[in-house]
Order: structure tokens, then sequence, then C-alpha cells
């Protein structure tokens, strides 16, 4: 049972800290489990400040996510093979998503955002985040895939050659 | 410092994110976009090959016999609507597609897999090999000659946790009938040797070994009891889900 008022601080990979409530910290695995280690007892308050190797800044946003999707089911639901489908994200989190575009290193928040949803097991936000790189990329040629991952072709034209052949296997 | 302001913000590629993380992103691709991820650097041709394609609505192999002799000459095979170059049965073309699907995913699921035939041998061993690693969930085969009952057998044989639709149109016995397995859609439109009447046995049979059973242009005659049985035996097969 989680109590709305119960707070939990969270310490980040940069030294700041955040008190925010355990509404929120439901959805992340890791920090659930961290609270269950400490094996107090689900009213003491306040709990002790759990550590996170995220920072400061990534924090900010995984909590802004946390206190939109603060109502959504738990567990989240466990998704199998058939979740392939990209075009579904929610319209609060396309426009928190597309923020970050005024920012001047869109992709870096972007994968920072993923490597802290991994980090702090929060499997919507995780989801969420895979969606939108998919729908980046989706439909890209080439070059744009390279230039939307931000990689350097180091094919050789021999081996592009063999690749665009075995590629036309495919007929459309 | 100098040294500060000559160093680059540290970029962050798509390799130093999770694994959990790729093989999310890869399942969410479409057949045309991990053609094309392959193209864009050796790392990204390697995940494309060691990752799940995810799961498609619709696959389908289709064994072509031109003149409907001797053995297959090609196989077609879709994901979807993606469609495959016809592959010829030679053991150089075959080795060369499982090569190149090797190299487009280790592993896909579909929801149905849908598997023709025209006659009586299918190049088994190959097929057992182009669809290494798939999951198929509903399997569905029509069957047009009675011997093409072994051939589907065997099909069934490479994917044994699937659920089977069999579209049977063939002039069949009714002891063949009721020897074939478990399947989720039995979907019979065919002869059988007595006639138009199915015995309420028969039929009793057919209904407790198929989750679901079409029978056409054929009738059962029951009695009573007969009618009583087929009751029990349809409200012991509901109470199993």
């Amino acid at each position: 049972r989680i109590y709305p008022l119960m707070r939990v601080t969270l310490t980040t990979s940069d030294g700041a800290s955040v008190t925010v409530s355990r509404q929120l910290t439901k959805h992340s695995g890791f920090i659930e489990k961290a609270i269950t280690d400490m094996a107090v007892d689900d009213n003491a308050v306040p709990l002790s400040a759990v550590a996170v190797d995220v920072d400061d800044a990534t924090l900010k946003l995984v909590i802004e996510w946390l206190t939109e999707h603060r109502d959504d089911a738990l567990p989240y639901p466990e998704k199998t093979d058939e979740e392939r489908r990209a075009d579904d994200i929610p319209a609060w989190d396309q426009a928190f998503v597309q923020k970050w575009d005024t920012k001047e290193d869109q992709q870096q928040t972007l994968y920072a955002v993923i490597t802290a949803a991994d980090k702090l097991d929060i499997k919507g936000l995780l989801d969420m985040t895979c969606k939108t790189l998919a729908n980046k990329i989706n439909g890209k040629t080439v070059e744009e895939m390279r230039e939307i991952l931000q990689l350097e072709c180091d094919f050789t034209e021999e081996e592009l050659a063999e690749i665009r052949k075995e590629n036309a296997w495919c007929e459309n | 410092s100098l040294l500060f302001l000559f160093n680059p913000i540290p970029r962050m590629d798509i390799f130093s994110l999770p694994d959990v993380f790729h093989r999310k992103l890869m399942k969410t691709m479409e057949i045309k976009d991990r053609l094309t991820l392959r193209l864009t650097c050796r790392a990204l041709e390697k995940l494309v090959a060691d990752t799940h394609a995810g799961e498609f609505g619709g696959g389908a192999i289709l064994l072509n016999y031109p003149a409907f002799k001797g053995g297959p000459k090609s196989i077609e095979f879709l994901i979807d609507e993606v469609k495959f170059k016809k592959i010829e049965l030679s053991d150089d073309r075959l080795e060369e597609f499982i090569k190149f699907r090797r190299r487009l995913f280790n592993g896909v699921t579909f929801w149905k897999m849908h598997a023709s035939y025209f006659g009586y041998v299918i190049p088994l061993e190959f097929v057992r090999q182009l669809t290494d690693k798939f999951t198929v969930k509903y399997l569905r085969i029509p069957i047009n000659e009675e011997a093409g009952i072994e051939t589907a057998l065997q099909l069934m044989s490479i994917f044994p946790d699937s659920k089977y639709m069999l579209d049977l149109g063939v002039a069949l016995n009714l002891t063949k009938l009721m020897a074939l397995p478990s399947t989720y859609k039995l979907f019979f439109y065919g002869y059988t040797e007595e006639k138009m009447q199915i015995p309420a046995d028969v039929f009793c049979r057919l209904i407790a070994t198929h989750e679901h059973l079409t029978i056409l242009h054929r009738c059962v005659i029951v009695s009573r009891d007969d009618f009583k049985r087929i009751v029990q035996v349809s409200l012991n097969d509901i109470s199993r889900y």
C-alpha cells in the first residue's frame, strides 16, 4: 500500500536532492525496490534518501513525466511481441518530447531520459521514449537515419554493395 | 579552462543506450526499416541481425508447383505486405536466402501464418530452416487432397506450439476425419464416403477435439440422448477455458 502523503528524497549523481511523493516513485521499480530493501515500516516518515544514478536535470524531466502519469495503472502491463505500434503516444507525452526540440542537443536529452528510464526501471517512460525514437527513424533513408542517429558509415563500398544485393531479396 | 573549451559536449550515441532499449526499438521497426538500418553502419547491421523483429499480423509460405507435378519449384515468403523474391529450390539460392534471413532478424512472431501448397512433397528441411526462431500463434493450412493431410501434419510438427486452423476440402472417410489432431479451428467442406450424414458419435468426438468446428453441406441426426451428450461435451469443453 502506498500512502499518498509519504515522501521520499532522491539524491542525484551530481549531488542534488529532491523530495517527491511516493505516488510518483511507485512507478519506478528501482526506487520501490530500494525502499523495500530499507525494510522500514511503510508508515515511517521521512524515509532515508535513495541515491539514483541520474543527474539532476534529467531527474527533473523524469519527475515531470511521472507527475503526469502518477495515476497510471500498476503494475505496468507487460508488453509482449505484439507491441510494435509506435503511433499511439499520448498527446501530453508528445508535447513533453516536443519541448526538447528547442534545446540545443535534443538527441542527448532523449538519450539521457531513456537511460534514466532504464536505470530507474520506469517501463512506461521507456516505452514512450522508444516509440519516440522509432517514429524519428521509421521510413527514413539511409542518410537520414545516419544523421538522426549520428552515425558514421564504416562500410567499404564492396560491403555496401553486398548488403544491397542481399536486401534485393525483398521485392518491395 | 582552455581544455574545457576545446572539448566538445560528450555525444551520446545509440549504442550507449541499454540493451533492453535496443531490443524494444528493433521490435517496432518495419521490415523495410530493418533493410535500411542494415546499410547505416556495421554496428547497426549487427544489431538488426541480433534482434527479434517483433510481431506481425500475418505471414505466408507459398509453395509453387508448376503443372502440379513433382516437388515444388519455388517458394514465396511474405511478412505482412512485404514480399520476398521467389526462392528457386536450388541449393545455392536456398542457402543465400537463409543467410539473408538470418541477417534480417533473429526471430519473429506471426499472429497468423498461412502455409499453402499444392501436392504431396514439401521441402521440409528448408521450411524448417526458413522458419527457425519463428513463433506462429495460428497456423492456417488449406488441404485440398487427402495426401495433403500428411503434409499438413509435417508442417504442424515444425510449429508444435501453434494453434492450427485446417481448411479441409477433401473427400475423407470418417475414420480419417476423427483421426485428425486437435485444432483451434477445423473447417470441413469436403465429402465423406458416408454421404451426407455424420453420425452423432463422430460429431461428438469432433466437437471434443476441435475448439471451433464448421461443417458444410453435411447433416447430423441426433436423438435426444445424443443431444444431451453433445451439450455435455460442449459444457465440459467450455469449463476448460
